[in-house]
């Protein structure tokens, strides 16, 4: 089953080089073969447009279906495997360490 | 590093809504955002689309349009009725769809800090694609249901208007509000993001609804004050009826028109003016409708179209009437000099009927216009949309250049006066009453000019009766007085000789 996570960012903003940061993070916390893709909105609008993007950054999970979107910095780490992970298809390995990398998150006004 | 650039004067960039364009003295201010506030139905989203085509239509200014709210393709449906083919604009690149619509299924979980640039970056894609000068975003209350925070959606529309001002182009959004007459809009939204701000209503006032528009404030420039009506129908989408913003300089003409009957111009001072209104005024059967008949048939016999809207009988009516008094308007209907529209009062609201016939007016070009009658039209008001209508009308027919007589039935029988009368009054320029006077057990007819604006006219209380000839106006009634209180009282002769004879000159 094919496993694909779209990450929209603008540019190179501080918040969407935290959001690649820690999609790199996701990596080691996913099990088996995902697939990433990165679009910068500023150099593909029109992809924005197809996936019905407003936010950035937003992290789609293309496949498996159904289609879920996490808006934000992905700062939040343990929610944003809830909402990825679900017994379809992608799952949390094991031996995921917890680190506390979600600590240097920016806090929202 | 840019050069300091100094600040232009606001300039106006032209709606091309009908009435708008006035009430906001020369459109909307050009590249700044104008919010457009209203309840649920009240017309925000038409009017914003109708922003869109007009600029297309009438300037060639390209548009981008943003939905929230509705998927586009409803949008896109929804206003093929009014003739708009949005899907064919959309094709030759004239108008851009960014469709930001919540897509069924696909919630959206928060995790961390998020900004607009995605949008804003679709909607920049979308004004270049398309050289774009208006944008409309429809309706922005929908965001906050799509996002938990509602100060961060603030800030971003904040930062999405600057962004969009940047780039030159002029922003119509469209917000929701709860109450026709309370906060301004849900989420607060326009302190942070508009300049302007239009309320759109449409409130319900004794059973009727009627459909206003507000400007509220334009940042730094004038405009139209107060709440004006107007309607939505499926041929012209908004018609904005800007009543007192109508320029009160019409030309004034001298020239004079015959009413119909000789005895009648002669009275006036030697006919009717070319661009004045007339109010005929009387009770039923008291010969209104005659006196219109008569007006439109001077009319035809000068040559002029004449034209007749009637709200109390149908065509064949009239025309069996008319050849009872000797006018065949039958013929001139077939000549093209006539023409009579018929319609009951309470087929539309006021505004609408403001709307068809300013369009009948526009398409028949008339020089003489008649409304049997005026209170017909009442019966299906409120005053205030009564009086604002008739303030419409006329100063339509002045502006036009078109005479005018109004006929208005009193509801009593001898004397009294009608609530058309004490609110057109002032607004006519002439009004003529007609009368049933009882004298001694047998009653007659008496018709004076009450008021001829700009000229001379008989003060006398003339009889008159109505024969196969049409009216015919006699001598002045002589002693009897109190006629138009509805109490006529006889004075013999020799009654009023004693009254010379009782008081003695001083010596």
């Amino acid at each position: 089953m094919k496993r694909l996570l779209r990450l929209y960012v603008t540019g190179r903003s501080a918040r969407s080089l935290r959001a690649i940061e820690k999609l790199t993070l996701l990596r080691e916390d996913l099990e088996g073969d995902v697939e990433f893709e990165i679009i910068d909105v500023l150099e593909h609008p029109e992809f924005a447009e197809d996936d019905n993007v407003l936010a950035t950054p937003t992290l789609i999970r293309l496949q498996p279906l159904p289609i879920r979107k996490i808006v934000g910095d992905l700062g939040d780490r343990e929610k944003v495997l809830e909402v990825l992970v679900d017994s379809i298809g992608m799952s949390r390995r094991a031996e995921s360490p917890l680190t506390p990398h979600e600590d240097k998150t920016e806090k929202r006004p | 590093m840019n050069p300091v650039k100094r600040p232009e004067a606001i300039r106006k960039l032209e709606v091309g809504i009908t009435g708008f364009d006035q009430i906001s003295e020369g459109g909307i201010p050009e590249g700044r955002t104008t919010m457009v506030v209203g309840t649920a139905g009240s017309g925000k989203t038409l009017l914003a689309l109708q922003f869109l085509v007009e600029g297309v239509r009438q300037y060639e200014d390209a548009g981008v349009l943003v939905t929230f709210e509705e998927p586009g393709d409803d949008l896109i449906r929804n206003v093929e009725s009014l003739g708009w083919d949005l899907a064919s604009l959309i094709e030759q690149n004239l108008i851009a769809v960014v469709d930001a619509s919540e897509r069924p299924g696909e919630a959206i979980v928060e995790a961390g800090a998020f900004d607009f640039s995605a949008l804003l970056a679709r909607i920049e894609s979308a004004i270049r694609r398309v050289d774009a000068k208006r944008v409309i975003l429809d309706s922005v209350g929908a965001l906050f249901s799509q996002f938990a925070d509602s100060n961060i959606v603030r800030r971003e529309l904040h930062r999405l208007a600057a962004g969009m001002r940047e780039l030159g182009v002029t922003v119509l959004f469209t917000s929701e509000r709860p109450d026709d007459y309370g906060p301004i809009s849900r989420f607060g939204v326009e302190e942070f993001v508009a300049d302007n701000v239009v309320i759109l209503r449409n409130g319900l006032e004794q059973e009727k609804r009627r459909r206003t528009i507000e400007i509220l404030k334009f940042r730094g420039v004038s405009h139209q004050k107060g709440e004006y009506p107007f309607t939505i129908d499926a041929t012209s989408g908004v018609t904005i009826i800007p009543l007192s913003a109508m320029e009160l300089h019409q030309r004034s003409s001298e020239v004079r028109i015959s009413s119909g009957n000789s005895e009648l111009d002669e009275m006036c001072g030697g006919g009717l003016f070319q661009d004045s209104i007339v109010l005929a005024s009387g009770a039923t059967g008291a010969g209104k409708t005659l006196m219109v008949t008569g007006f439109m048939d001077a009319g035809i016999k000068a040559g002029e179209r004449s034209l007749l809207f009637a709200y109390e009988e149908s065509p064949e009516q009239l025309f069996r009437n008319a050849a009872s008094w000797g006018i065949d308007l039958k013929a001139a209907e077939q000549t093209g000099l006539f023409k009579v529209v018929a319609r009951y009062p309470e087929s539309m609201s006021l505004e609408d009927h403001v709307v068809k016939m300013k369009r009948e007016i526009a398409a028949f070009e008339p020089s003489r216009v008649a409304v049997d009658s005026l209170s017909a039209l009442e019966r299906v008001s409120t005053l205030k949309s009564f009086r604002e209508f008739v303030i419409g009308v006329t100063s339509y027919f002045k502006q036009e250049e078109i005479a005018g007589m109004f006929t208005n039935t009193t509801s009593m029988l001898l004397g009294g006066e009608s609530i058309t009368e004490a609110h057109i009054s002032t607004i006519t320029d002439s009004i003529i009453l007609l009368r049933y006077v009882e004298i001694l057990g047998e009653m007659k007819r008496g018709l004076t000019v009450l008021k001829m604006r700009g000229s001379w006219h008989q003060k006398a209380i003339r009889e008159y009766t109505i024969d196969a000839g049409g009216m015919q106006i006699q001598e002045p009634f002589h002693n009897v007085s109190g006629i138009l209180s509805g109490s006529p009282t006889c004075t013999p002769l020799v009654e009023k000789q004693r009254l010379a004879e009782m008081f003695e000159p001083l010596e």
